[in-house]
């Protein structure tokens, strides 16, 4: 039989091509019947529904847009992404290398800890600023007002004033900057104080000031600085910076009558607690009257 | 110089596509038994030729565009195992046949219809081309770039194969 020798033979029979012989020669064929039903069939198949024009307008938005002269626009996709990146960069380098800084404000207080946990507790209206991304190679800090540091043993700890630098390897000690006072007080370790080219070393429980024109180091007992405490303490300290540390503490001006004298060396300590009471400790004895010209005001007067 | 009968005029080339890429979408179709992706094949293909238009002469747009989607079909490294759920050709709303006569024609579609998707691609398309899209086998040799013979080969072998195939179920 042909359809078994002829690859073509079914093809043929499907498309009308066979001869009268050959037909009625298949017709007889068992499976004859099977395949008459599968052509028949599979001409009732049908694809899925087809939309010519959407394709065709598919087609030709295509071309158009592919005709379009090829303008990279000023503002494409890439160069949004590009400017966003460098600003994202530009702005961690920027908060990479700006400093960090902390303040307080009259009458608070802050403990800061810095990058490698060393510790810093500022008094009030004092600020330090560091630079986070160089701490690993240069323990640095700048410092204005008072602070008591706990310094973790590393690299050498330097706290920049305008007066002059106090390095430690690991101590903790108290700085106070007041325009030209600076004084060190070192609790635990070594601390070197650079002031105007001179060095001077202070260990524990010594203490070193230097203001205009004096230069002073004494020893004490306290183990932290009074000011933690809610005291402020002095010693022989000269009378306009007791005054200052008043008002640093209390928001408070504090004006002094022409005959007082503000160099005076003041020894002793006030409250934060309670800014009468701090009053009458410090210039009751001093045998000063204070006034309050208002709620924030205060004259002082000789007796 | 531009010819009389250029693709690349418009008129022309919308010409070609009505004219060929209804068959272009269904052979696709049958490749790859997902409309939506025969249509991409074919889209590219129209687009492909208009880039091409000044190279490809009318006579040869046909074939063009089958070896293009071909290639593209080829080209798509993901394609799905071919299941082809072919529409019925319109219903008839009202019937004189009976019930059963209808239950079995139904059971004899659903096995056609499984017969063809495991037909091979060479197979499926050319006897889907012939049955569904009525082309002459001429035709079909031509869109696909081979023998009239080849085709014939195919479809018989199609033929042989869903008979096989609707025996045994």
């Amino acid at each position: 039989m042909e359809i078994n020798k002829d690859e073509t033979f079914l093809a043929k029979w499907m498309n009308g091509e066979l001869n009268a012989e050959e037909l009625e020669a298949f017709k007889k064929h068992p499976d004859f019947p099977l395949y008459e039903k599968i052509i028949f069939k599979s001409e009732k198949l049908a694809a899925p529904p087809y939309d010519k024009q959407k394709l065709l307008s598919k087609v030709k938005e295509e071309i158009e847009d592919a005709k379009k002269p090829k303008v990279v626009s000023l503002y494409s996709k890439f160069t949004i992404v590009a400017a966003a990146s460098l600003l994202i960069l530009f702005s961690i380098f920027y908060f990479k290398n700006s400093a960090t800084v902390y303040n307080t404000n009259f009458g608070e207080q802050l403990a800061v800890n810095l990058p490698d946990d060393s510790e810093v507790i500022l008094n009030a209206k004092s600020s330090i600023s560091f630079k986070e991304n160089e701490w690993s190679k240069a323990r640095t800090i700048n410092l204005k007002g008072e602070a008591f540091f706990k310094v973790n043993k590393g690299k050498t700890f330097t706290v920049e004033t305008d007066l002059g630098k106090v390095t430690v390897l690991g101590t903790q000690f108290n700085v106070n900057i007041e325009n030209d006072l600076l004084q060190v007080n070192c609790y635990e370790g070594k601390v070197k104080v650079s002031v105007n080219e001179k060095d001077v070393f202070l260990t524990k429980g010594k203490a070193f000031r230097i203001t205009k024109d004096t230069t002073e180091e004494w020893e004490f007992k306290a183990n932290n600085p009074s000011w933690q405490n809610g005291e402020s303490t002095f010693n022989s300290v000269p009378l306009k910076y007791v005054i200052k540390a008043i008002t640093d503490q209390y928001n408070v001006e504090i004006n002094a009558a022409e005959d007082i004298n503000l160099n005076y060396l003041y020894t002793g300590a006030f409250t934060h607690e309670d800014l009468k009471i701090a009053l009458e400790t410090v210039f009751t004895p001093l045998k000063i009257k204070f006034e309050f010209t208002n709620k924030s005001t205060i004259l002082l007067v000789k007796h | 110089m531009e010819q009389e009968n250029s693709i690349c005029k418009p008129k022309v080339f919308e010409e070609v596509f009505d004219t060929h890429s209804e068959s272009l979408r269904n052979y696709m179709f049958y490749k790859c038994g997902d409309v939506d992706l025969a249509e991409d094949f074919v889209q590219e293909s129209y687009v492909r030729l208009w880039k091409n238009c000044a190279k490809v002469l009318i006579t040869k747009a046909k074939s063009y565009l089958f070896t293009v989607a071909n290639n593209l079909f080829l080209n798509h490294v993901a394609h799905k195992k071919v299941v082809l759920k072919h529409q019925k050709a319109q219903e008839k709303k009202y019937t004189y046949e009976t019930p059963e006569f209808l239950l079995e024609e139904k059971e004899f579609m659903v096995k056609l219809q499984n017969a063809i998707s495991e037909l091979s691609e060479k197979q499926r398309e050319v006897f889907l081309l012939n049955r569904i899209d009525k082309k002459k086998y001429s035709e079909i040799a031509e869109m696909l770039g081979i023998s009239v013979k080849a085709v014939e080969k195919r479809i018989s072998a199609a033929l042989k194969k869903l008979r096989e195939k609707i025996d045994v179920i």
